[in-house]
């Protein structure tokens, strides 16, 4: 597993009462925002865009892209990631902390959400983080 | 003292590019008009400058090939050579090897790709005196006004060794001698002192001397040389040196540029004056200022508002008056004529159906129509494929176009005029059209559309389907428009411009596509409405009217609801209901009617804001497939008002009403 044979950094995020990463590589800023405004008859896990400093970022629902049950969004936490020249937003319900994750705490074999982007599972003590893999997301999106 | 020419080599492509593109047009124009004496002389005239310039710059293939074409039309010009096609050919292959240098240069190389397919680009005739004067370094130039000013005579000498001659060094060698015996110097020669002696020359050394004889003394020091065939002496032409002094870009032009040429440039040169290039790049910030500017003005605008403060309401309108005016010139200066993009199409057409054996004639209108330079760099392309596609697919042979009874020069024809806020630009030939059974059996091949779906297609929607992606209807590909040139190229293109294409066609008759642009990018007028708490825009230029009826004048009439807008039954689009909300139960509803196709269709919205110009942001990647909305704009207060695109909107809305009841 070549790519995970070194020690890499992550964002930890509250996605439901669950705990998710996010590769720290990717993530541009995080803010909290007011107001996203809903797009009609748009892709279901787009909850709309909002404004970022004058630009218009579409922001996804990290609910519906992960196997969580699908509750109103408890905090306005958007972590905006730059994947392939795109600001793409990610609502999650909170942020928990950046940490480093050593190659033997990465399992790439086991799930235990079964989204297609779930990459993995990081062992931390008696926690399990679920990986997401957010390039491979916005690129199946944008790609189609 | 050698001039840095780096500076004016933006200038120089630019130019050599207008020039090149010029001379394109001539050639055609002589093409069709062979007997045309201002063709010749224009092409002839703009062979000169380019040949000039590129001397200049120090481009010597540029200005050799340059030469060797002039040369072709002077003999066009003194009756000795008649224009035929292989003329034309051999003019607008030069033209090509020119235009590859000029890319090649202003991707920051040199000249020469004229030199890679090995053609000869020297010139036929025996070099003469005048043009001797290209090749010559400008430490030569300098080296010799210093010795004018200082008294000295500057010759310019050629010698010509009769054939066969022997020891030609050695002779050479003495000649040298000779004059630098009674203390004349030779500051230049050609071919170079080494080459000389390594006898690396054929009979012709050319020599610049400063030297206190006369010529005729010269002439009596060298001639004495045995071996020696022609002794040509004449004083050094300091020509280039003082012209380059006055125009860096036009130097370097022989003597004999005649009257003509001479008022020629002075026009060119009046024009420059006037004129400014601008970097797209810069204007591009400037827009981006603007609009930043336009948002700004809004917000101070909504934040005075709930002051009322009175003494604040002139200044304020007249802050909105020169913002609108700055706008307006900001946005002329992007704009740029349509033919910018369509001269290159009289070229496209000529190669493309000579090489495909087919007739046909390029009609061009409209061409001073003016778009957004951002949208004319981007419709280029998929123009092109138009064109192919027509000239590949559309126009038949010419003996079938005689057995069909058709003219047998095929026409294809592009035109461009405005239509409020768009450009609408139309591809239309008189060829064979699309053939529907074709569509729509390759469509059925390809698995793109089921059969039992084909059957109740529209003309329309099969049409369409040549827009899907990878769709080909002709049986074999050519090398012309092979299988990856397609339509949905053109589709892509034009929607990431936030325009439309349609496309019509009659069988046997012909067919036509429209692509309608939007005539600017990035700031619009329009009406901010509230639909369900959340505010929308809707453009101005596809409103008609607003107003407001009781609900009880709502109507349904299968399956739509309708109302009677000025003695006009009118459909309407809830779009509460639409954009999927909740209905409040109002007993008046608001209506904003909107043209598309001549048709009016109303939307029913919560609450009418307000008028606003906006500037369009696009929503991005994620939302290609909701096609409701053509972008998204920052308001004052920083929320976000989607942009309803009408036409999109009610193509679809119409479209769920329909099977709504066929269901």
């Amino acid at each position: 597993m070549g790519k995970f044979d070194k020690p890499f950094e992550v964002l930890g995020v509250k996605i439901g009462d669950k705990e998710y990463a996010i590769d720290i590589g990717v993530i541009g800023i995080i803010v909290e925002t007011s107001e996203i405004a809903r797009v009609p008859n748009s892709k279901n896990f787009l909850k709309g865009v909002m404004n970022l400093r004058g630009r218009i970022v579409p922001v996804i629902d990290t609910k519906r892209i992960t196997s969580s049950p699908l509750k109103e969004s408890t905090g306005l936490n958007v972590v905006v990631t730059q994947i392939e020249e795109n600001e793409v937003g990610f609502l999650v319900d909170g942020v928990t902390e950046v940490m480093w994750v050593q190659p033997s705490e990465f399992d790439s074999t086991i799930k235990i959400d079964s989204s297609n982007y779930v990459k993995g599972v990081i062992m931390k003590g008696n926690r399990l983080i679920s990986m997401l893999d957010l390039q491979n997301f916005v690129r199946d999106q944008i790609g189609s | 003292m050698a001039i840095d020419m780096s500076q004016y080599l933006g200038i120089f492509v630019e130019e050599s590019k207008e020039n090149i593109q010029s001379l394109n047009d001539s050639i055609l124009e002589l093409e069709s008009n062979p007997e045309s004496k201002n063709a010749v002389d224009e092409i002839f005239r703009l062979m000169h400058t380019l040949k000039g310039t590129s001397a200049t710059m120090g481009f010597q293939r540029m200005s050799k090939l340059c030469h060797t074409l002039e040369s072709k039309l002077d003999e066009v010009r003194s009756g000795k050579k008649h224009v035929d096609e292989s003329l034309i050919d051999e003019l607008l292959s030069g033209l090509d090897r020119l235009n590859e240098a000029i890319e090649n240069i202003e991707k920051g190389g040199d000249d020469s790709p004229i030199e890679k397919d090995g053609k000869v680009i020297d010139n036929p005739e025996p070099a003469k005196q005048k043009n001797m004067e290209a090749s010559i370094p400008d430490s030569v130039f300098d080296v010799a006004k210093n010795a004018i000013q200082n008294g000295f005579d500057v010759q310019q000498i050629i010698i010509d060794l009769i054939k066969d001659a022997t020891m030609k060094s050695a002779r050479m060698y003495i000649v040298f001698k000779r004059i630098e015996e009674d203390g004349s110097q030779i500051i230049y020669s050609e071919p170079s002192v080494e080459d000389i002696e390594k006898e690396n020359f054929d009979r012709r050394v050319k020599l610049v001397v400063i030297t206190k004889k006369s010529l005729s003394e010269m002439r009596e020091t060298i001639s004495n040389v045995s071996e020696i065939e022609n002794v040509s002496i004449e004083k050094f032409q300091m020509k280039r040196e003082e012209k380059r002094e006055t125009s860096p870009i036009k130097a370097a032009e022989p003597e004999k540029s005649d009257a003509k040429i001479q008022s020629e440039n002075e026009k060119r040169r009046a024009k420059l004056a006037k004129s400014v290039r601008v970097d797209v790049e810069k204007l591009d910030s400037l827009m981006n200022l603007m609009a930043e500017l336009v948002i700004s003005r809004s917000r101070i605008e909504e934040t005075l508002k709930q002051y009322r403060i009175k003494e604040m309401d002139e200044s304020l309108s007249q802050l909105s008056r020169i913002t609108l005016d700055l706008q307006s010139t900001v946005m002329k200066i992007r704009m740029i004529p349509v033919s910018f993009v369509f001269e290159r199409f009289p070229r496209t057409v000529r190669d493309l159906s000579k090489s495909m054996n087919k007739r046909v004639e390029l009609v061009i209108e409209g061409e001073e129509t003016e778009l957004d330079r951002t949208v004319a760099d981007e419709i280029g392309e998929p123009l092109t494929h138009l064109i192919r596609n027509a000239i590949d697919h559309g126009i038949e042979s010419e003996e079938e176009r005689i057995n069909l009874g058709k003219p047998p020069v095929g026409t294809i024809k592009l035109s461009a005029h405005q239509e409020g806020d768009s450009v609408i630009i139309e591809v239309s030939d008189d060829g064979r059209g699309f053939d529907k059974e074709k569509i729509l059996k390759k469509a059925i091949e390809k698995g793109l559309i089921q059969e039992y779906d084909a059957a109740k297609m529209t003309s329309e929607e099969i049409f369409n389907i040549t827009f899907l992606p990878g769709f080909s209807t002709n049986d074999v590909s050519t090398e012309v428009s092979g299988r990856g040139v397609g339509m949905d190229v053109v589709k892509n293109v034009v929607e990431s411009l936030n325009g439309s294409v349609y496309l019509e066609s009659v069988e046997k008759k012909g067919s036509k596509v429209t692509i309608r642009l939007p005539l600017t990018l990035s700031i619009i007028q329009v009406l901010l409405v509230e639909i369900c708490k959340q505010i929308y825009a809707i453009p101005i230029s596809v409103i008609d009217s607003t107003l407001s009826v009781k609900a009880e004048e709502l109507r349904d009439l299968e399956g739509m609801k309708t109302a009677i807008v000025r003695n006009e039954l009118v459909p309407l689009i809830d779009m509460r209901e639409y954009f999927g909300g909740n209905i409040l139960s109002n007993s008046r509803a608001e209506l904003v009617v909107t043209k598309y196709k001549g048709k009016k269709y109303g939307l029913i919205v919560d609450k009418l804001i307000r008028q606003q110009d906006i500037v369009i942001k696009a929503l991005g990647k994620f939302f290609k497939d909701t096609k409701e909305f053509s972008g998204g704009a920052i308001l004052g207060n920083g929320s976000i008002a989607l942009i309803i695109d009408v036409p999109s909107l009610v193509e679809r809305a119409t479209q769920i009403s329909k099977t709504a009841l066929t269901i």
